[in-house]
């Protein structure tokens, strides 16, 4: 019990910080406040201007812009002389009362903050946990491997909230719901992570779906929100009634629903495993290829890109991947081996193919990154098939540097975006391929920008993009697998076509009329300035990524 | 049969017919309630508490409810549903046909195995120990809940739920939480041109210097 209570301290902290954000955002501090009344009176303007005095000394600059809407209705007609000299200085002390005294004026962007530090502390509890053990009724288990990348999902999440976070009032982000759906899809995600258990497994995946599927709607204005949230939603739901028919499978066979318990129950038996067995695991495994977004089941993605706020979509991109490929490579695999094998390569290949066909048809950013993303997946299932360990470091580095790309891709597209047709209207990114038609006139740093991520997505060698690749390919050529990596080649001949024909748009057209960027937030700017010089100087410098990786495989 | 069986299915037929025979549909959902409450009750006689739960947890509180809410919002009048009772007698009839076979054939076990009751365990040797060959040449049966030695189905659950899997439990009501921020996030309407809500600058007032005191005199 007592070691229990120290096991859980992360999830613990988790929550009551959870619980503090919610309490916090929706005004629970807040004590009923008594209205100013305003008396035209000479008596109280002067005790009211003493009051201004003491005020507009520390806050006269944030008051000029907005003067107060009360209005004086019982004004005195006496005395007129003397209070025109006072009214002018009466909307000074009026703003610096009505204004807040300390403290941002976006409440969503103000809870982002606090949520960022609040996941870089748990980034450092999940990165030196000192107890490593199977706790809370053996749903959950933390180990090396769990917690290392337990600490990563945490601080990836950390930059994700960070990159987006000058952003959000250009996309007139103001619901403070955000920032909570986020936190719980990341608790379900980190949850995910270290469960052992097929109905924990299915709970955290509810959680983390829920969540996001309500992110994806947020934005209910706009139709294409709605249209991911109701596809997110529905194929989700399809995808967890399968998985739940899985899951019963699984246990109407064995009594069990502890993955490792199944794993000794069934393989280490002689007989081979029943019909309702091995079909229970496929339902299982549908669900997870289903949030890993891999080719059959990759029909969602587009849309949900397409639709959700940009960081929801740089969210989804990311965290869920880390938190199945984390439990996959940790609990799943060998069950998956042991009974389907090398069907993964249905979806690998399937994924490869159309991660390199079908962005040669698009024309919006975010449905091309989408489907970059997919063939991204095909890559990276390429290390799952066999069980050798060396593959799970090459995905994981291949996965931490798809992170970094990703990072920088989406911050460009989350800075402010102006048209050449449409001047007064600011878009709240580039949205269109062609929106970066001239960009190397206009801001050349961004062109610079874009040239370093698409090839880093594309995978080509000057960048750091090449080396999770090549790791890839190589693994795979030790496991022999010829098929795939001729594909994979084929697709990063194909791929390199569409990510080329963004950098021909910044570069090389030259068009009579231009987008051009508006001001960058800072620290988004800085993020993808760290990622830049990551992809540069990565591949000369990446033994100590390399060494983690390899660290993290040894200890699955 | 015991007394409290008696008692029990007592009810529940009262409780049947008042359902049947109340002109409002308001109180025949009541009734409804009612019969559920006393099948429950029946299931407790039997031993099976699970069954008891999953009976007051769907049926009463899930089902019921609907019911309730959807017989609410219709507001039916009472004459439009004796209007379209008329030809349910047929039916009615046909299903009491049945209903009064099934009780006759369960009394009068026409067969051996008569598949309208529930066919006893046969004794076997890994129930009773020793004496086995005398207990199975005899056939003596027993029904399977004299077999429970365990602690109550309700028990284990319990424990299950609340003590080894609480942690799933919170899970279970953090996603919960999801539904309900969200079923407000997606709904609620925040109109530009009307001045918002902003918490943050409602926290930082400071209520020494937003409370004005007004002299006596002038008020």
């Amino acid at each position: 019990m007592t070691l229990d209570l120290v096991l859980i301290r992360p999830e613990f902290f988790l929550l009551f910080g959870f619980l503090v954000l919610l309490w916090y955002g929706t005004g629970g501090l807040v004590r009923p406040v008594a209205e100013i009344i305003t008396v035209a009176d000479s008596n109280y303007n002067k005790q009211y201007s003493c009051l201004g005095s003491s005020l507009t000394t520390t806050h006269e600059t944030e008051v000029a812009n907005e003067s107060p809407k009360i209005s004086y209705a019982n004004e005195r007609p006496g005395g007129e002389a003397t209070s025109a000299a006072r009214f002018a200085s009466r909307p000074a002390a009026f703003g610096s009362l009505r204004r807040p005294t300390a403290g941002p004026n976006h409440a969503a962007s103000a809870l982002c903050l606090w949520a960022i530090l609040w996941c870089l502390l748990c980034t450092v509890l999940a990165f030196y946990g000192p107890l490593q053990s199977v706790f809370l009724g053996g749903s959950f288990q933390k180990d090396y491997y769990s917690m290392q990348l337990c600490g990563i999902l945490f601080f990836t999440a950390a930059f994700v909230l960070r990159v987006s976070l000058g952003w959000q009032k250009t996309a007139a982000i103001r619901h403070t719901e955000y920032v909570y759906l986020a936190m719980l899809a990341l608790m379900g995600q980190y949850l995910f992570i270290q469960t052992t258990d097929l109905m924990s497994m299915y709970l955290c995946l509810e959680l983390q779906s829920f969540s996001l599927v309500v992110l994806c709607g947020l934005n209910y204005k706009s139709a294409y929100s709605i249209e991911a949230s109701m596809k997110y939603f529905l194929l989700s739901a399809f995808r967890s009634c399968l998985l739940l028919l899985g899951i019963g499978f699984l246990y109407w066979q064995t009594g069990e629903t502890t993955i490792s318990h199944i794993e000794s129950l069934v393989f280490r038996t002689s007989t081979e495993p029943n019909l309702l067995l091995l079909l229970g695991i496929w339902f299982v495994s549908m669900g997870l290829l289903w949030k890993l977004a891999a080719a059959p089941l990759h029909f969602w993605v587009p849309d949900v890109y397409t639709g959700a706020w940009s960081s929801v979509s740089l969210w989804i991109t990311v965290l869920p991947k880390i938190s199945v490929l984390g439990f996959w490579t940790h609990n799943w695999q060998n069950l998956w081996n042991r009974s389907f094998g090398n069907t993964l390569a249905f979806f690998r290949i399937l994924s490869m193919i159309i991660g390199a066909l079908a962005p040669l048809a698009q024309t919006t950013l975010k449905r091309l990154l989408a489907y970059s993303s997919i063939g991204h997946m095909g890559l990276l299932l390429m290390p799952l098939c066999g069980s050798a360990s060396n593959s799970v470091g090459a995905l994981w580095t291949h996965m931490f540097i798809y992170i970094l790309i990703n990072l920088g891709t989406w911050g460009l597209i989350m800075a402010p975006m102006t048209r050449p047709n449409q001047p007064s209207l600011k878009a709240a990114g580039p949205q269109f391929i062609w929106d970066l038609k001239g960009l190397n006139q206009s801001s050349a740093t961004a062109a610079f920008r874009w040239r370093v991520f698409m090839t880093s997505l594309a995978g080509l060698p000057p960048v750091y993009g090449f080396l999770g690749k090549a790791g890839i390919l190589w693994r795979s050529l030790n496991n022999g697998l010829l098929i795939t990596v001729a594909v994979a080649l084929v697709y990063t001949l194909l791929g390199s076509v569409y990510y080329l024909k963004v950098m021909k748009v910044c570069y090389v057209d030259n068009p009579t009329s231009w987008g051009t960027y508006g001001k960058f937030s800072s620290t988004t700017a800085y993020i993808i300035a760290i990622c830049v010089a990551f992809m540069l100087i990565g591949l000369w410098h990446g033994n100590y990524f390399f060494l983690l990786t390899h660290l993290l495989s040894l200890k699955v | 049969m015991s007394s409290s069986f008696a008692l029990i299915a007592t009810g529940a037929l009262m409780s049947v017919f008042l359902m049947m025979r109340s002109k409002n549909p308001v109180h025949s959902v009541f009734y409804l309630v009612l019969l559920f409450l006393h099948c429950s009750g029946l299931l407790v006689l039997l031993g099976l508490e699970y069954f008891v739960l999953l009976q007051l947890l769907v049926y009463v509180g899930a089902l019921a409810i609907l019911f309730l809410f959807v017989v609410m919002l219709l507001d039916i009048p009472s004459t439009e549903i004796l209007r379209h009772q008329r030809g349910t007698y047929p039916v009615a009839g046909v299903l009491g046909l049945c209903l009064i076979l099934s009780a006759l054939l369960a009394f009068t076990q026409p067969l051996v195995e008569s598949p309208f009751q529930t066919s006893p365990i046969p004794t076997t040797s890994t129930f009773t120990g020793q004496n086995s060959d005398f207990v199975s040449s005899s056939r003596h049966y027993s029904f399977w809940n004299n077999y429970r030695t365990a602690t109550s189905t309700v028990a284990n659950l319990g424990i299950r739920l609340y003590g080894v899997h609480a942690d799933l439990l919170i899970i279970r009501s953090l996603l919960l939480l999801v539904a309900m921020v969200g079923a407000v996030g997606l709904t609620l309407k925040r109109p530009v041109s009307v001045p918002n809500q902003d918490v943050f600058r409602q926290h930082y007032v400071d209520f020494q210097k937003s409370l004005v005191q007004i002299p006596q005199n002038k008020i």
